[in-house]
């Protein structure tokens, strides 16, 4: 029998493993995924970032800066697997793959009734916003698998004190939401395991206290790092929307009603509103069950982070989560409203990528709901929900036309022809062809990157405009006929294409993933200032 | 036999405060008719006096109206207040006012012998009597309003029937409201026969026993809503209304199905996206209803401070068994009464969800009483008072802020969608009527963006005291580009290097159809406004 259970286990872990490499190549990359992926291969080629940096514990990005881990794993991927998309991939993959375990793992600390588990383990095999987020690099994967190993660790008599001093030192290395998490956590896990030693809590405490602060404390003295968290994870604070709908509202004069009354109504009180409402938002039915992300970055086209059925022993899960009495399962609540704690200050950004931590805790609760189900109606359920997480991987194409503006994947023919010509010729691309185009290009081709002298060591929101023969063109450069420096193909939108006039000769059109035509290389031989 | 009287008298009080607050300035607020009642209203005229709409159709039960076929019991239904206090602009308001104040009465009714817990009846009835829908709602002349009184009484006569064994007249008047509510406003038709599917599932075993009167209401019903498939089936007016809300209209479903090339899977995407969105909080609890541009800083068809209180009512009917069944009840109610909204085309659609957040209402009274009871269980005396203090005085300070964005801010922010300004075009028009051979007006308005004016006829012919016979007889669509003519009036596009040619013409138009630039300041003779004082049209003299 326990042959058994352990040989179904392994089962639902291949088929978790092999939901989450087929395709290979979906999702297309984003421009951030790609300039990860790149700067793997670079750090796992001479351990040097796009920048020319070696071996550097912050990175940076068009958005903003990134913590090293998922730049350090894609780099390893690549480093044994090439690169190619397998390579910058395969490390996500496993750590998917190892979610899904882990959450059996954590379900069995929480759950007595091993049957549970095992739904647990399905439901996480199986969650649609998990597969999607296992597929290609990014830091919210590590975090959901560095918490739930936390996790494991902490609900023990004796603690491991290297094992999981580690874990919070790379969570920290991971993410910045787990900077606002972790140590609320470990307090919270604290008073759940009672077992555990004073000794082990007050060193538990200690530790991720000054970590938490030292890491904090670090990063706010890199130039603009103040700025990086205030724009990216504390926007609440800094969101202008609020400050004037206030004033706005309150200039709305109305004869007879007193003004003071117009101040305790319109305050800056509503910075709360606005932030207890944006988390409420990431939490709502829609986002769980039915369009993870509505802008098409991440998740895939019309699924959410779980599949369809299982929004019914989801309800049932947190109606026996409320009957019970047993308060262990109960801090499941306590502890998705701590993961999830930072999107309070996230308003007025929807960051779906938030959840992807509090996926298995919430595959817990819908394992949950399926205890007062009968086995049939059990089994049909799980069966609908494998089967639409199935089909979805025979939508990638409808997956690709929807996510183009953030995932393009018709820009593929259009680099690869643009580094072929720039062997030989200057090259020239519109910088309003994608999002950002620079890591594609670094990604794509074994283009011979030459490290930026900046005079910044961290530059913030920062956009690479030049590779050696190709140059990007922005809204505020020209064209101009000269003798040195020709630019003899243009990759141009419809912008630049205006610019150059018609003396500029069409060879190629191209089409964007939805099929309209977004994209022209014309040969002119003209200088760009 | 003294408590009882108490008891009465709070319903008595809160269902007067209800009322206030639905009649209390009805003619002031909103600022002004909109198309659709002014529309309802000049329709009514119409009807009481010639027996035929404007447009000359003989008691019509789709009302072309503004084109998008209004059903017609909410016209018939004024022409009451229209008999009794005449030609009058607030007549049009008096039927949503008074169901939505009736409603307090039957949402007391139904969870009273639903959970037969006299304050749970009341904190529900009190909280629905001053939730921001239900008083948004009941200002407007909206038909829905009375769906809602009459399902809420249905559901009482049923349950009256069925759980209090009060006799099967009951059951008889249940069946009638709620078949009536069907023929009253669309999203009726479609979750009243869920409602009933409900309500015999959830109390079968108290149905059981009856099992046969059940069916011969149940037949009732069915011979009941007969003639409503066949005048649905036969009547165009009423096809067009339906099919031209459904979802298929919905352009992003029709980006979805190019995206997947699967209808059927997109439908299914699709509409249970639509259905779970129905239950997103923020739209629930802070800007559902749409009253301002500020984002986040608005009002939901629910206060802020009922989340809470829906919380903790559905915790209540989980934890305590006796209400466990009830709540369950509610909860499905909940759940059908989105639906509407699921299917048809927009967003979200606050006004067909009406239903979804009076029964919220109800949770949340659940919730309150709640608190309640554990104030009562955990506290002493003072801090129990203290408490009740504390949740009223939030929930008080909550309303106050309804208060003010309704009163205050909607009439700024979104003056545009009630059509304001046109009443004072309209009787600036008429007072240059006889100034002029020809009177041009052009539709095309708005504040961020253009919008078309769709009841501009209404508006002149009504304010214009025009008698409906003679509008009948002159009504007629012109060949310009959207041209409605009557008298010397035309409603069209203006095309400004041909009409400015024209002579002894006024012509009223809107900056997005003829910019100011193009216009010799000379020749306009009166700007008007938007409620915030930002220019909506402009008068010129040829």
């Amino acid at each position: 029998m326990k042959i058994n259970e352990e040989l179904i286990i392994i089962f639902v872990i291949v088929l978790a493993f092999f939901v989450r490499l087929l395709p290979i190549n979906f999702p297309i990359f984003s421009a951030d995924d790609a300039r990860i992926a790149a700067r793997g291969g670079m750090l796992a080629r001479n351990g040097e970032d796009e920048l020319g940096r070696r071996f550097p514990l912050i990175f940076n990005s068009a958005e903003d800066y990134q913590l090293p881990a998922t730049s350090y794993l894609t780099a390893l991927g690549i480093l044994i697997f090439g690169k190619n998309d397998l390579g910058a991939r395969i490390p996500f993959i496993i750590l998917g793959t190892l979610l899904v375990f882990l959450s059996y793992k954590i379900a069995k600390l929480f759950v007595k009734d091993k049957v549970i588990c095992f739904y647990t383990l399905i439901i996480t095999a199986f969650s649609p916003g998990l597969i999607y987020f296992s597929k290609f690099p990014n830091e919210f994967i590590i975090s959901a698998c560095l918490l739930l190993l936390l996790i494991n660790f902490l609900m023990v008599k004796k603690l491991n004190i290297i094992v999981t001093s580690l874990i919070i030192f790379f969570m920290f290395l991971s993410t910045k939401i787990l900077w606002f998490t972790t140590f609320p956590l470990i307090l919270l896990f604290l008073f759940i395991n009672t077992v555990l030693s004073k000794r082990d809590k007050i060193y538990l405490i200690l530790f991720t206290l000054t970590l938490n602060i030292l890491f904090v404390l670090s990063f706010i003295n890199i130039p603009q790092g103040s700025r990086s968290l205030l724009e990216n994870n504390l926007s609440s604070f800094n969101d202008l929307t609020i400050k004037n709908g206030i004033e706005r509202l309150r200039s709305q004069v109305l004869s007879a009603w007193p003004t003071i009354l117009d101040k305790i109504l319109f305050n800056k009180i509503y910075v709360l509103i606005a932030g207890f409402s944006n988390w409420l938002q990431h939490f709502q039915f829609s986002t769980l069950f039915a369009q993870l992300d509505k802008n098409g970055e991440f998740g895939f086209l019309g699924v959410g982070a779980f599949p369809k059925i299982t929004v019914v022993p989801f309800i049932l899960g947190i109606f026996y989560l409320i009957r019970q009495k047993e308060d262990k399962i109960r801090y499941l609540l306590i502890l998705t409203i701590i993961l999830t704690s930072p999107l309070f200050f996230l308003f007025p950004k929807l960051r779906v990528e938030h959840l992807v931590v509090v996926m298995p805790i919430l595959a817990i609760i819908i394992s949950l709901g399926f205890i007062n189900l009968n086995l049939k109606i059990t089994g049909l359920i799980l069966f609908f929900a494998i089967f639409e997480a199935t089909v979805n991987l025979f939508f990638i194409k409808s997956n690709i036309k929807s996510s183009e503006a953030f995932r393009p994947f018709w820009i593929n023919q259009l680099i690869t022809d643009g580094y072929e010509l720039s062997l030989t010729n200057n090259v020239a691309f519109s910088d309003n062809l994608t999002e950002d185009l620079i890591p594609h290009i670094q990604w794509l081709t074994p283009v011979n990157i030459k490290p930026m002298s900046l005079d910044l060591t961290y530059p913030y929101k920062f956009h690479q405009t030049e590779l050696t023969h190709i140059k990007m063109v922005g809204e505020s450069n020209n064209f101009y006929f000269c003798d040195d420096q020709i630019y003899s193909f243009i990759f141009s939108t419809k912008r630049e294409l205006e610019k150059l006039g018609e003396k500029a000769v069409t060879i190629r059109l191209y089409k964007n993933d939805l099929g309209k035509e977004v994209a022209t290389l014309s040969k002119i031989n003209v200088c760009i200032n | 036999m003294h408590k009882l009287n108490w008891k009465y008298i709070l319903v008595f009080m809160i269902i007067l405060c209800g009322g206030f607050l639905r009649f209390f300035k009805l003619s002031q607020y909103p600022i002004q008719l909109n198309h659709d009642e002014v529309s309802q209203l000049y329709d009514v005229e119409s009807i009481v006096q010639t027996g035929k709409d404007i447009y000359g159709n003989f008691l019509p039960l789709a009302f072309p109206s503004t084109g998008d076929y209004k059903i017609g019991h909410y016209i018939y239904i004024s022409t009451i207040p229209y008999l009794l206090f005449g030609n009058k602009e607030f007549i049009i308001r008096i039927p949503a006012a008074f169901f939505g104040t009736l409603t307090i009465l039957a949402v007391f009714l139904f969870v009273k012998v639903l959970t037969k817990n006299w304050i749970i009846a009341i904190l529900s009835a009190f909280l629905v009597s001053i939730n921001p829908s239900e008083i948004f709602y009941s200002r407007k002349s909206f038909e829905n309003v009375i769906g809602v009184c009459l399902d809420f009484f249905g559901l009482f006569c049923l349950m009256n029937n069925f759980l209090n064994n009060k006799g099967k007249i009951w059951g008889f008047f249940g069946i009638f409201l709620l078949s009536l509510a069907m023929y009253i406003y669309t999203t009726h038709t479609i979750i009243v026969p869920l409602i009933l599917i409900l309500f015999a599932y959830s109390f079968r075993k108290q149905i059981y026993p009856q099992k046969k009167h059940a069916l011969f209401l149940f037949f009732t019903w069915i011979i009941f809503t007969v003639p409503l498939v066949v005048i649905t089936l036969i009547n165009s007016g009423l096809r067009f209304r339906a099919t031209s809300v459904f979802i298929s209209q919905d352009t992003n479903l029709g980006r979805l199905i190019s995206l997947n090339g699967n209808t059927i899977k997109s439908y299914l995407d699709f509409v249970f996206l639509k259905f779970l969105n129905q239950t997103n909080p923020v739209y629930l609890f802070a800007n559902g209803l749409d009253l301002t541009n500020q984002s986040i800083i608005g009002i939901g068809p629910l206060l802020f401070a009922q989340f809470p209180l829906v919380i903790l009512g559905i915790i209540f009917i989980i934890k305590n068994k006796p209400f466990f069944y009830q709540g369950i009840f509610i909860l499905g109610l909940i759940i059908i009464s989105f639906i509407p909204s699921a299917i048809t085309f927009e967003d979200y659609s606050p006004h067909r969800a009406m239903f979804a957040f009076t029964n919220l209402s109800i949770l949340s009274g659940f919730g309150l009483y709640y608190l309640f009871l554990y104030l009562k269980k955990n506290t002493n005396v003072k801090i129990r008072w203290v408490g009740l203090f504390m949740i009223f005085f939030v929930l008080f300070l909550n309303f106050v802020y309804f208060l003010r964005i309704y009163i205050g801010s909607y009439p700024f922010e979104k003056s545009e969608k009630i059509e304001y300004p046109m009443k004072e075009i309209s009787l600036y028009t008429w007072s240059q009527y006889n100034n002029f051979n020809s009177i041009i007006l052009d539709p095309k308005f708005g504040k961020i963006e253009p919008i078309i004016g769709v009841g501009i006829h209404y508006y002149l012919a009504y304010y214009g005291n025009i008698s409906p016979a003679i509008f009948q007889k002159q009504y007629k669509v012109g060949n310009k580009q959207r041209e409605l003519l009557f008298d010397k009036f035309s409603i069209r596009k203006v095309y400004w290097p041909e009409d400015k040619n024209l002579k002894n013409t006024l012509i009223i138009v809107s900056p997005w159809s003829v910019p100011l630039a193009d216009v010799d300041e000379n020749l306009i003779i009166k700007r008007f406004y938007f409620y915030d004082g930002t220019l909506a049209f402009y008068a010129i003299k040829l």
